[in-house]
């Protein structure tokens, strides 16, 4: 993975202490909590409902040993001993003191870690599969593309103070892991007719009360290009996106109120001044950049059938094992590698939560089976990425004993979950009970691995951390009249190809109907799935009619017309 | 490049500056191409980041003259407006002056890639 050159270094330790003077200044008195709301903001630092929250960047998810034990001590020491990890493949601290955060960011700046840009208007930190570089399907590694973006936009003076945030994904596979198409700006590696490496570029896609697909905007574009468009796109979005409505703010609602024509004419006009980015000089620094993504020393030429046939003593002998393989394991683009899903959706955890200890434990497995390193996942998982056929058992009964083994990979209970209600202040209902509430009903792994591939997530507000619209099911916390309620939304799709935002059921139901209704969708879609159909395909299949007649049938449930809210 | 300065509204007067002032409406080529020396951007809100794309946009199409920038910036922002080309800063609290010379003097390194590629 990348490493901090000198100059990477000064200019977090520079941030840090810049920081350092902003927060006392502001514990003085002396800067307004008007000016040092973006400033915190801009160092990852919110106000929440309990404390303030800390989000520490992990570039695109990537993260080493050394690192990891540094989050678990700093959770230890300024915090409650554990970590929160964020569909942008982030860290969360809970209850950090806000007098303490200077000394966080300082012990962080140590192993090259910061929490610059990971909130307020600005560029926030580029997500990709976190796959890359070892998936099979992989057109190009987009690694060594998310470190020039990240450097390139790392502290831009231009775009500190935007309209509103602004989210940059990359995809180097062609089946999108990365949900492309739901960013501010979607970046799809492709190589054109004469082979060259290049990308799509999509924009004003996004989540939040507004859900929109992103659009093509270029077809292609060549890597040397790639700083000067995007500063084109991001100066239109600057100078014309609206800042007298935070909820029309967004560069979706820009490019929506222009057209696509209209936008891609005015990022052109823009080009020739915008960034003026040597092309030379960018296919360089991309040169150098791929250098740091080089493989690892892989061990080479193991049969992959020896490999295989290794593990099947131990699948025969210990059956949990063999559930664990099917669900939890990722192919490698290496003969004799295994890319490893360590869940953090065991049932009674809220989704994504990691205690200090579990983290000290993932940097040994990293330094013990995959190369120091690991990533973190936008589904809120961690991957080991390169961990060899014939430690898989090991591992896995070490995963087992630290409880990171549930085999949910991809199925019902590896729900993606924002923090809800019992942390953040924008909340309108908590959404980790929910997941509670149906990991604990939904427990029997032949019924979910029956069920097959099945994204259900939960977001707390119509701010969709959670990514509720792009689940096969969504769940939406809402508010009514001050009580908590939960709107379903079915058929979502974070894929390239198929993007989709999921379409909503109907009248919210209270917290304690979720697993019926659950229950019932699924239901229908057992009972009328063809052939290797997951469920948005056999909800799009059959249409919206069906799945709503059995939610709001008038037997068992609460779900009648006294108990639902629209 | 005009040197960078910090000046209250005052002695920014008896400069008597002929300044040209630009928005987001501004035919930026036409301006460069103009005689204008001076151009002044008026920032409405801190939160309001029009001015930096101005700035830098101005500089790239080759503008020599001062950029002067006056009204709601706060002085955090002061390091980020320079490295967009911003030359002249209208503040007038006398505390806020010292604090924004002492932030404009400190070293803040960026990636800001394209200083180095034009270097």
């Amino acid at each position: 993975m990348y490493v901090y050159q000198a100059f990477d270094q000064s200019v977090v330790d520079q941030r840090v202490s810049q920081f350092r003077d902003q927060t006392s200044r502001f514990l003085a008195g002396e800067l307004s909590e008007e000016a040092f709301l973006p400033l915190r903001l801009q160092n990852g630092l919110y106000i929440q409902r309990h404390a303030p929250m800390l989000r520490v960047a992990i570039p695109y998810g990537m993260i080493n040993s050394r690192q990891l034990r540094c989050l678990a001590e700093v959770s230890r020491r300024y915090d409650r001993s554990y970590v929160h990890v964020t569909t942008r493949q982030n860290i969360q601290l809970n209850w950090p003191e806000l007098k303490d955060v200077p000394d966080i960011l300082a012990e962080l700046a140590k192993v090259e870690m910061h929490a610059i840009q990971t909130s307020g208007n600005c560029i926030r930190n580029t997500t990709t599969d976190a796959f890359a570089g070892v998936a099979r399907d992989e057109i190009a590694d987009p690694r060594p593309l998310c470190e020039l973006i990240r450097q390139w936009s790392t502290l831009h003076p231009e775009y500190a103070f935007l309209p509103r945030k602004f989210k940059i994904a990359v995809s180097g596979t062609e089946s999108d892991r990365a949900a492309i198409r739901f960013h501010d700006i979607g970046l799809q590696l492709a190589h054109n007719d004469s082979g060259e490496l290049g990308v799509e570029i999509f924009v004003g896609g996004g989540l939040g009360r507004t859900p929109i697909v992103g659009q093509s905007v270029f077809d292609w574009v060549p890597l040397s290009q790639l700083l000067n468009y995007l500063e084109a796109i991001l100066t239109v979005y600057n100078l014309n996106g609206r800042r007298d409505n935070k909820y029309k703010a967004r560069i979706k609602i820009l490019v929506k109120a222009m057209g696509v024509d209209t936008f891609r004419e005015a990022v052109l006009a823009k080009l020739p001044v915008a960034g003026s980015y040597d092309e030379q000089y960018v296919a360089n620094k991309l040169s150098e950049l791929e250098s740091y993504f080089s493989e690892p020393n892989y061990t080479r030429g193991v049969d992959e059938l020896d490999a295989q046939a290794e593990l099947y003593p131990q699948q025969q002998a210990d059956t949990n094992f063999g559930l664990w393989l099917g669900r939890n394991i990722s192919q490698h683009r290496i003969d004799g590698y295994r890319a490893v899903t360590l869940s953090l959706k065991k049932t009674g955890t809220p989704p994504g939560d990691l205690t200090a200890d579990q983290l000290d434990l993932v940097a040994d497995l990293a330094d013990k089976y995959s190369f120091s390193e690991a990533r973190m996942t936008h589904e809120q998982n961690i991957v080991l990425a390169d961990v060899p056929v014939n430690q898989l058992y090991e591992l896995y009964k070490a995963l087992l004993d630290a409880g990171f083994a549930t085999p949910n990979i991809n199925t019902l209970t590896d729900i993606i979950c924002c923090p809800g209600g019992d942390f953040c202040a924008l909340a309108n209902a908590k959404s980790i009970p929910v997941a509670h509430d149906i990991q604990t009903t939904f427990d029997n792994y032949d019924y979910l691995y029956d069920l097959g591939d099945l994204d259900l997530n939960i977001s707390g507000c119509m701010n969709a951390c959670g990514h509720h619209h792009i689940g096969d099911i969504g769940i939406l916390g809402v508010d009514k009249k001050g009580k908590e309620f939960y709107q379903i939304s079915l058929g979502g799709n974070a894929g390239y190809e198929a993007a989709t935002i999921g379409k909503i059921l109907g009248p919210s139901f209270a917290q304690e109907e979720i697993t019926n209704v659950l229950q019932k969708l699924l239901n229908v879609f057992l009972e009328n799935r063809l052939e290797g159909e997951r469920f948005s395909h056999t909800y799009h299949r059959l249409g919206h009619a069906p799945f709503k007649a059995a939610a709001y049938a008038n037997n068992d449930t609460k779900s009648s017309e006294g108990t639902t809210h629209a | 490049m005009p040197n960078t300065k910090v000046l209250n509204s005052t002695e920014f007067a008896q400069e008597s500056k002929a300044c040209t002032i630009v928005d987001e409406n501004t035919n930026l080529n036409e301006l460069v191409a103009s005689a204008a020396s001076a151009v002044l951007i008026e920032v409405p809100a801190f939160t309001d980041g029009k001015v930096f794309s101005l700035s830098k946009q101005l500089r790239y199409l080759g503008f020599t003259g001062d950029i002067i920038v006056s009204g709601n910036f706060i002085v955090d922002q002061v390091g980020y407006l320079s490295q967009c080309g911003v030359s002249t800063f209208i503040v007038n609290d006398d505390k806020q002056r010292e604090e924004t010379e002492r932030l404009l003097a400190e070293r803040i390194d960026s990636y800001h890639f394209q200083e180095r590629v034009s270097a």
